[in-house]
């Protein structure tokens, strides 16, 4: 185990190097001057040229890398030069809203994943295993993006519940976690969320419903059955209980999906997550903004991933071994 | 691809290879659509619909319902979405497409190579695969479209073929692995079979199946992420795209859904078809676990 947990602290260091470094590197390697993009159309040569000194722009690249990278172990992601804001202090503003997204979205994904799934395995190919394993299907075919703009059709247009509605969302000023507390806003990433969920929701079903057929299969299960114990009991204490195990490494696999999903949810809302962030920073050419915000939730996303891993391991020592 | 690996694992799960059935009714259904879509796609330009771009001026009729001349209506600027529709198509098969090429012809060959090879250059390949699949790849693809402006088609194909280059490599090592350890490729190799011959008369066939049905689910995941970057504005260009015309659909909700409406069926029909037929493959060609 002690050589397990070495070898994926060796393999996360290794990675978060190079994320760092992609995160640095795909925007300065990429063709077309930055300053010119920052300077605008209308910009003069000097102003331009001025600029382009001024950012640090004309030393070799990894110079420039050395100077972002040491601040940025000392948790000073820079500066914006076009907002004139510190990176560090945008992303503490976004960054609860995209915990607050995650966590809802969870919450409903597995709330609903699994009563489904286990009424699926109980009764394998009957019409609601049917119906329901068929309309999963369907629902990974819908991206966010479709699923959010349909969401917002029926409920805010259709059915005027104005408040789940884009533009709901009021920051509180100086303390963002406090505003994930305050029902206005939770109405306000309630479809967000709901779009977050819809694509886990897929995943928890049809991985649950599996494992547990799979489960069911089992002889421990048989033995279960002839000393008599209930259907019911079975279900719960015996399937469920052991098919929770590789859910775990499939939440692993949705975090992909939240972030890509968290862009648009939080576009269409207008949502001030990190997402939405980007797209800003993407559209003024805030190439420290990007760089930041890039690094951030890349480094979430595998942190996650391997904290999850651990998890996984710490429950089930024989994946440790292999 | 975040979402194709995540569309990957959820499908593979019923990938249980059954006793030989018959495809079903849907099957053929979803085919069908694919083909008509490809058909769309390649004769746009000759098919009688009107012109998705430029307005027509004569027949001004700005946001009108769907109607007899205008089957799925008209948008803001007085363009048919129908024939808009119809073009969309063709951005989505073609940047999809595309990209997956990219994807197969680099990671593919990389795949089949290193799992026939094994060795050094075998575990110098996995280990970078497994890096960039640890990387959030859509970042990484508004990161650099961003600054790589403007983002038209030819950089959207790039930067997605690129990024879906680790999967395709695991994807494709994983099957060739399979077959690798096969008695027929000890026998070639005892009769004296050049490695390139191995490589490409013995194992690519063997591959082949599993690569096809891979491809669909490739591709309608690609036909997805395009449809977020041009949703987001990220991806941009004269061409009608489906994302896009969901974007711009949203100014005028309350007045017009048909403008929603069309492009979000026709995406998710193409995407469900693709996924359909992929996953129909992958069962029937599917031999490596149970049926040996």
């Amino acid at each position: 185990m002690t050589k397990y947990l070495l070898r994926r602290v060796a393999a996360f260091s290794t990675i978060i190097v190079l994320v760092s470094m992609g995160s640095f590197f795909l925007i300065h390697l990429l063709p077309g001057n930055v300053a010119v993009q920052i300077a605008g159309i209308g910009a003069t040569p000097e102003y331009t040229a001025w600029l382009y000194k001024h950012l640090g722009l004309d030393q070799p690249i990894y110079v420039q890398y050395y100077h972002w990278l040491i601040p940025v172990l000392h948790g000073d992601l820079g500066t914006s030069p076009i907002s004139r804001v510190p990176v560090v202090s945008t992303i503490g503003n976004a960054l609860p809203i995209d915990v607050g997204l995650s966590v809802m979205s969870q919450i409903l994904a597995l709330g609903v994943a699994i009563p489904l799934a286990m009424r699926s395995a109980r009764k394998p190919n009957s019409i609601f295993d049917r119906v329901v394993t068929s309309s999963s299907f369907t629902l990974l075919a819908v991206p966010s993006f479709v699923a959010i703009v349909l969401l917002d059709l029926v409920f805010v247009t259709w059915l005027h519940l104005d408040l789940l509605g884009p533009g709901n969302f009021n920051p509180v000023v100086d303390s963002p976690w406090m505003s994930l507390l305050q029902w206005r806003n939770i109405l306000a990433m309630l479809l967000g969320s709901v779009t977050l969920a819809l694509g886990s929701v897929v995943v928890y079903y049809r991985v649950m419903r599996g494992v547990m057929i799979g489960t069911m299969q089992e002889e421990f299960v048989t033995v279960a059955r002839s000393k008599g114990i209930s259907r019911r009991r079975i279900l719960w204490r015996h399937v469920f209980r052991s098919s929770t195990i590789p859910l775990l490494g499939v939440i692993s696999i949705s975090i992909g999906g939240l972030v890509a999903g968290g862009f648009v949810v939080e576009s269409l809302l207008g949502l001030p997550g990190l997402g939405l962030q980007l797209i800003i920073a993407v559209t003024t050419k805030d190439y420290v903004l990007v760089q930041g915000i890039t690094l951030v939730i890349s480094v979430i996303v595998v942190a996650c991933n391997f904290f999850l891993d651990f998890l996984y391991a710490f429950i089930d020592p024989r994946i440790a071994r292999e | 691809m975040s979402n194709e690996t995540t569309n990957d694992a959820v499908l593979a799960l019923d990938a249980k290879p059954e006793k030989k059935e018959a495809m079903g009714i849907f099957f053929w259904f979803c085919l069908a659509w694919i083909g008509l879509n490809v058909l769309v796609a390649v004769f746009a330009n000759v098919l009688p619909v009107a012109d998705p771009v430029n307005i027509d001026f004569n027949h001004y009729s700005v946001l009108s319902p769907p109607n007899w001349s205008h089957w799925f209506g008209t948008d803001g600027n007085s363009r048919d979405i129908f024939s808009r529709v119809v073009w969309g198509a063709r951005s989505s098969l073609y940047v999809s497409i595309s990209a997956n090429l990219i994807g197969f012809v680099i990671g593919g060959s990389a795949g089949m190579y290193s799992a026939y090879r094994r060795g050094k250059i075998d575990l110098l390949l996995s280990s970078v695969s497994l890096v960039f699949i640890a990387f959030p790849a859509l970042i990484a693809v508004i990161a650099v479209l961003s600054f790589w402006q403007p983002g038209s088609e030819i950089k959207v194909i790039i930067v997605l073929g690129l990024t879906s280059i680790p999967i395709v490599y695991r994807v494709i090592r994983a099957a060739t692995l399979s077959a690798a350890n096969q008695d027929y490729i000890l026998a070639a190799k005892v009769q004296g079979a050049t490695d390139r011959r191995i490589l490409l008369r013995e194992l690519l066939p063997n591959v082949a199946p599993t690569g096809l049905s891979f491809l669909m689910l490739g591709i309608a995941s690609i036909i997805g992420v395009q449809g977020t970057l041009a949703f987001l504005g990220i991806q941009q260009g004269d061409a009608p795209n489906w994302g896009e015309m969901i974007n711009e659909s949203r100014s005028s909700l309350d007045q017009s859904p048909w403008l929603a409406i069309f492009p979000s069926i026709a995406l998710v029909l193409l995407i469900l078809s693709l996924n359909f037929v992929g996953d129909r493959f992958r069962a029937r060609f599917d031999v490596t676990e149970v049926k040996i």
